[in-house]
């Protein structure tokens, strides 16, 4: 079966089956950002947006997306580019996996709260997005500093 | 994972009735369930573009349409504060917004999960569920009787009483090994105690004694068990200060 | 650039998605593997029938037993040879001894296909009775091995009859006798589970064949030189027919330190001469690739009533499960990881066991014997100060080992560089030590509570670890290091990209690093034992002191110059100080007509110790009397790992391996059924820490300055995680009274021991 949406800011029309997840999809077709921690939407590796929100695409069926946007870290490359600076200064990438399922979720967090916001209201959101490297404080800090970034005169 | 032999999109309500009661036909809501299930491949049959999504005021109660999503209910504002905020309370440790950005009302409710807290504090709160054939009934009834009705919504009293919400857990978005809600109303409390690990249960008790004798015999008074994370004797043990501390008003934000 | 905070050089890269991992390089007609597993913890297969499997569509073949050769038991330990692992694998069993353990494996055109396959292979098992507890599993129970199934290369107490995977002895003097002579003995037996790595990446191998006869595989390991070796035995085939390459690795804590699938891979394409893949679920890699080894350790520390610690007898039961991987290093870093952090006292004794159950296997997990060890030896302390009414950071101070003092067991046997009293009283202050000591009630069910604990580790294995790098002149000025180090997400390529650039005194755009590949890197043992900056660096930083030595000579004789001139930021200078030429032009004529000398040096690393950074923690936490739930309210870290070589990555280190062990002090709990399967088996039922389970955590480094690391380095891998679990010990003692002996502590065994404390007439502290 054929299943079209958007990917990414592109129109596309996908062969898929009634099993395949949207995060296996997005792999298929090139978007290696997506990973794959869990297969079963515990970890929050998988995250992307689904009309702008943040979602667990490891549990979503494909076939079941017909003329929904979706979008991965290679369709905000930019803005992700700029958390991920503050993250790399941190040393809070490590080994990279969790990395972009915690840009997407930080990225979409971006878009509900305004600054300042507190390294408490980060953690909070963040608790869906499993790090075995880091203890997460140096995510928590890159997050804050992003999140705060027209506060102390930084962009 | 649940695994589709074909995937249906009903026109009606009145079709997606009818397909959910032949055997091997599940609901796909939000499909967070799907992850968790495994067994006999089944037709899937679409809900969501069938049901109501938000939430509105009617009069003294709030209507929450089944296909809101737990993300939503968390972050409304008529929620944030005051009694009816152990709603958020009771889904806030449910990972993170992308998970409570799928997983609806109607599928929290439809799961039946032991571990749900949501179902606890709705159960305290003495929700009714709008059935498609079964009309209003309390949520209990529903939870109780066989998953054969679809839930349309969810109605809830603006002013419930006085609640709280209490839980206790290892991890922060661990399922919780015990959590308890109350709602007092009129001189009777309502104390739900879920996680238990079996589904939650709600026991109505007049408010005319000490609030510490009434959470150690409504706590005993509620069957539990061992699992991974507890042993029933543990749980019985902390019962009554988790339903005391409830009672007391823990988990509301004022 | 060393001690500088620099970002990793694959960082940006990651964090966007691009193409870098395993799973990233595996080409849509790559074969898919699955694997059949065991349902049974102990049996022997009279038959597989394979012809329902092979009849799928899209299965190409399935491979068992018969295979991969039986005829001589290796381990897949991905350890340098000669290996201190028992060996007592094949690549593919006859014998199953764990529930999971692979039975055979369908290699397929899909993962459909595959998965389909594995539905319908049937085997007949003829039943064997399992063993699961290793507390009684030595004598107890039917041995795993009979004769012949089992090889060691040298004496590490494997009794194979006995189910003794291996021993590890040590004496100093006699310890009983001082002990009959303490003022008191504080003796204590701890049990710690075992422990899932859940590394975000699962174990995944893709492998192809080149073409020329040989095996390509591109697999997230630590050690692709071990790797190479063990498969390439296990297999019957020469090692040079199988080049291994790490590409970037989503992390593995010692669970990727045993090659326990890359064999069938290699197996696969040797069978059918097509590419082929195996990406394992988070389940598969939970439930049959490794734990951390459960234990059993019982402390006796004699001291005089003044608190002088005088005799120490440490006695300690790992769970090796059903195969013998690390299991004897373990026992070896049980005792000399952790004995060496107290001043050498008359007598001390480690005897260590580690016995076959019908488990998953163990096998090396960060900190590798010494945490388990640690949270009994520094659970003693904490007792014996508790007794004594004395504050159990005085406790320590008067008691911990010195830089310049000996120790028997330590590696290299005195300690070069040590600011460990500092670390103390410095983490005393930060975490408000004097106003919180021992604990306070802050209401009618919360009490507060302070507690630490100190560890130590190792930089590499003393006479064991050997390393080279090579670093190379490239005719465009740049400068190209060639290591077979593995970076698992640690950035230890970027620490190696810092020493060599400081060494050669250019920017670090001018060095570019190629790692982690058999074929054209130089040997490394791997990452294990923490050794990436100590030992690696160590090589490095010799490959680039020989480059600077040779570039001089090159230079003095290319411009006929009286003495060799020397490289300063880019530049040649000469004595003095002018400048002969760039560094770039140097490399164009060296490489030109004229002269066709590329300049390449290959430095060497031989470990002879292995000097111990050491970590004191401390941790502020709240208890609730009426549930036993413990919630962490700050931790401090202090850490001296030598000299800082990147301050960021060093910070991240310590707080990545104290949240793990917070996991492990609190909640992770691997869980088996009464017939062997594990019960724990997904991320549901396993917890590990989240966002708003870790508290602040405040680290501060003070740089000692060991002599034999480079530029003063010692590693610090695994030293920053065993201090989490017996400071929170700790802090419940002060809280409570009460001794919490078995891991993990969870809100039950909490409240089990302050009823047991109040029927037995006990009060809490406050």
């Amino acid at each position: 079966m054929q299943v079209s949406l958007h990917v990414n800011g592109r129109p596309v029309t996908w062969e898929t089956t009634l099993s395949q997840t949207l995060a296996d999809a997005l792999r298929e077709h090139g978007c290696t950002s997506v990973k794959c921690g869990c297969e079963q939407g515990t970890c929050g590796m998988c995250t992307v947006w689904l009309d702008g929100k943040p979602v667990l695409s490891c549990s979503l069926l494909l076939c079941r997306l017909s003329g929904r946007e979706v979008t991965t870290v290679e369709g905000v490359e930019p803005q992700a580019r700029v958390l991920a600076s503050y993250l790399v200064a941190e040393g809070g990438d490590q080994c990279g996996f969790c990395a972009p399922g915690y840009i997407m979720t930080i990225l979409a967090m971006e878009k509900e709260v305004s600054a300042p916001v507190s390294e408490e209201t980060v953690q909070a959101y963040l608790a869906g997005n499993l790090c075995r490297c880091t203890g997460y404080r140096s995510k928590l800090r890159a997050a804050v500093k992003y999140l705060n970034r027209s506060q102390n005169g930084t962009v | 994972m649940l695994k589709l032999t074909e995937l249906k999109t009903p026109a009606s309500l009145e079709e997606a009735y009818e397909l959910l009661r032949l055997p091997h036909h599940t609901a796909l809501a939000g499909g967070t369930l799907s992850q968790l299930q495994a067994g006999e491949p089944t037709v899937g049959v679409e809900l969501t573009h069938l049901l109501p999504s938000g939430i509105t005021r009617d009069g003294c109660r709030l209507r929450i349409g089944a296909m809101t999503v737990l993300r939503t209910l968390e972050t409304d504002p008529a929620l944030q504060t005051g009694c009816l905020s152990i709603l958020p309370a009771s889904v806030r440790h449910l990972q993170g917004p992308a998970l409570r950005n799928l997983i609806t009302v109607g599928g929290a409710v439809g799961a039946r999960f032991p571990q749900s807290e949501f179902l606890t504090a709705l159960l305290a709160l003495d929700a009714q569920a709008v059935l498609y054939r079964g009309g209003t009934v309390p949520l209990e009834t529903y939870l109780n009787a066989p998953p054969e009705d679809i839930v349309c919504e969810l109605l809830v009293d603006r002013e419930p009483g006085q609640t709280g919400f209490c839980a206790v857990r290892n991890s922060y978005v661990d399922q919780p090994i015990l959590c308890a809600a109350a709602c007092l109303r009129e001189g009777t409390w309502r104390i739900a105690v879920g996680a238990r690990p079996f589904l939650t249960e709600v026991r109505t008790c007049p408010a005319s004694r000490d609030i510490r004798e009434i959470a150690a015999d409504c706590g005993a008074s509620f069957r539990m068990g061992d699992d991974l994370k507890a042993t029933a004797d543990y749980r019985r043990r902390i019962c009554p200060a988790i339903v005391r501390r409830a009672m007391e008003g823990e988990g509301v934000c004022r | 650039m060393i001690q500088k905070p620099v970002g990793k050089v694959d960082g940006m890269a990651a964090c966007l998605g691009k193409p870098l991992y395993v799973e990233d390089f595996i080409p849509r007609n790559a074969l898919r593997l699955k694997i059949v597993q065991s349902p049974h913890a102990f049996a022997y297969i009279e038959k597989i029938d394979t012809a329902r499997a092979l009849a799928v569509h899209g299965v190409v073949c399935v491979l068992t037993y018969e295979d991969v050769p039986q005829d001589h038991p290796i381990t897949l330990a991905a350890e340098a040879a000669p290996e201190g692992s028992t060996h007592d694998r094949v690549i593919l069993e006859r014998t199953v001894r764990f529930v999971g353990e692979p039975v055979a494996v369908i290699v397929a055109e899909t993962e459909e296909a595959a998965e389909a396959g594995a539905r319908l292979v049937d085997v007949t098992y003829r039943l064997r009775t399992p063993h699961f507890d290793y507390e009684t599993a030595i004598d107890d129970g039917i041995p795993l091995y009979g004769p012949g199934e089992s090889f060691v290369h040298f004496d590490n107490g494997h009794v194979p009859e006995r189910n003794i995977i291996a021993r590890k002895d040590r004496v100093y003097q006699d310890v009983e006798t001082v002990l009959a002579d303490c003022d008191v003995v504080e003796d204590v037996t701890v049990h710690t589970q075992a422990q899932a790595h859940i590394q975000a990446e699962t174990h995944r191998t893709y492998c192809y064949p080149d073409g020329r006869g040989r095996l390509v595989m591109i697999t997230s390991c630590q050690s692709v030189f071990n790797t190479q070796r063990i498969i390439t035995e296990g297999l019957g085939i020469p090692a040079y027919r199988l080049r291994v390459i790490k590409p970037k690795v989503g992390g593995a804590f010692g669970g990727k330190n045993t090659s326990y699938f890359e064999g069938l891979v290699a197996a696969a394409v040797l069978k059918t001469d097509r590419p082929c893949a195996l990406v394992l679920s988070r389940e598969e890699s939970m439930t049959i690739s490794n734990t951390r080894h459960a234990a059993r350790s019982r402390i006796r520390l004699g001291a005089s009533r003044d608190g002088t610690f005088r005799a120490l007898d440490i006695d300690m039961l790992i769970n090796g499960g059903a195969h013998g991987e690390h299991s004897f290093d373990v026992l070896n870093v049980g005792g000399g990881n952790t004995m060496p952090i107290y001043r050498c006292c008359e007598a001390e004794r480690f005897t260590g066991r580690a016995a076959y159950t019908n488990l998953v296997p163990a096998g090396a997990f960060r900190g590798f014997g010494a945490p388990q060890v640690v949270y009994g030896l520094e659970g003693a302390v904490s007792d014996l100060a508790w007794k004594l009414g004395m504050d159990s950071s005085e406790l320590r101070l008067k008691n911990i080992i010195h830089q310049g003092e000996k120790h028997p067991f330590l590696s290299g046997g005195v300690v070069n560089s040590s600011r460990l009293e500092e670390l103390i009283r410095r983490g005393r202050e930060l975490i408000g030590w004097e106003e919180e000591y021992p604990s306070h009630r802050v209401d009618d069910h919360t009490i507060q509570a302070v507690g630490m604990a100190i560890d130590m580790h190792g930089s590499g294995i003393g006479g064991l670890d050997s390393v080279n790098a090579t670093v190379s002149l490239n005719y465009d000025g740049s400068f190209t290091l060639f290591a077979g180090a593995c970076d698992l997400g640690t950035g230890g390529d970027t620490i190696l990209l810092q020493i060599a650039s400081q060494t050669l005194n250019v920017d670090m755009e001018r060095v570019q690093i190629e790692v982690s590949d058999t074929k054209t890197t130089p040997y490394d043992k791997g990452a294990y034992a923490s050794s990436t900056t100590y030992v690696t660096g160590n090589a490095v930083k010799d490959a680039c002191e020989q480059m600077l030595r040779r570039i001089g000579e090159t230079a003095q004789k290319l411009y006929g110059l009286e003495e060799p001139p020397h490289l300063s930021d880019g530049e040649l200078l000469d004595g003095g100080g002018n400048r002969v030429d760039t560094l770039e032009e140097f490399s164009h004529k060296i490489a030109s007509f004229s002269s066709a000398e590329q300049l390449t040096c290959t430095g060497a690393f031989k470990c002879p110790s292995a000097p111990p950074p050491y970590v004191a923690g401390f941790v502020k936490l709240r208890v609730d009397t009426e549930t036993g739930k413990v919630t962490l309210l700050n931790y401090v870290a202090m850490v001296d790992c030598g000299t800082v070589i990147n301050p960021n990555l060093a910070r991240v280190q310590v707080e990545g391996g104290i949240a793990q062990c917070m996991g492990y002090a609190l909640y992770e709990d691997m869980r088996f059924s009464k017939t062997g399967a594990m019960l724990s088996n997904d991320l549901q039922k396993y917890r590990i820490p989240c966002s708003m389970d870790v508290p602040p955590i405040q680290v501060e480094f003070l740089e000692s300055f060991e002599p034999s690391g480079p530029y003063g380095a010692k590693s610090m891998g695994e030293v920053t995680f065993h201090t989490a679990a017996p400071a929170i010990r700790e802090a419940l003692l002060h809280a409570t009274g009460c001794q919490l002996n078995t891991l993990p502590i969870t809100p039950e065994k909490v409240l089990a021991a302050l009823e047991e404390q109040k029927e037995k007439g006990g009060r809490l502290p406050c």
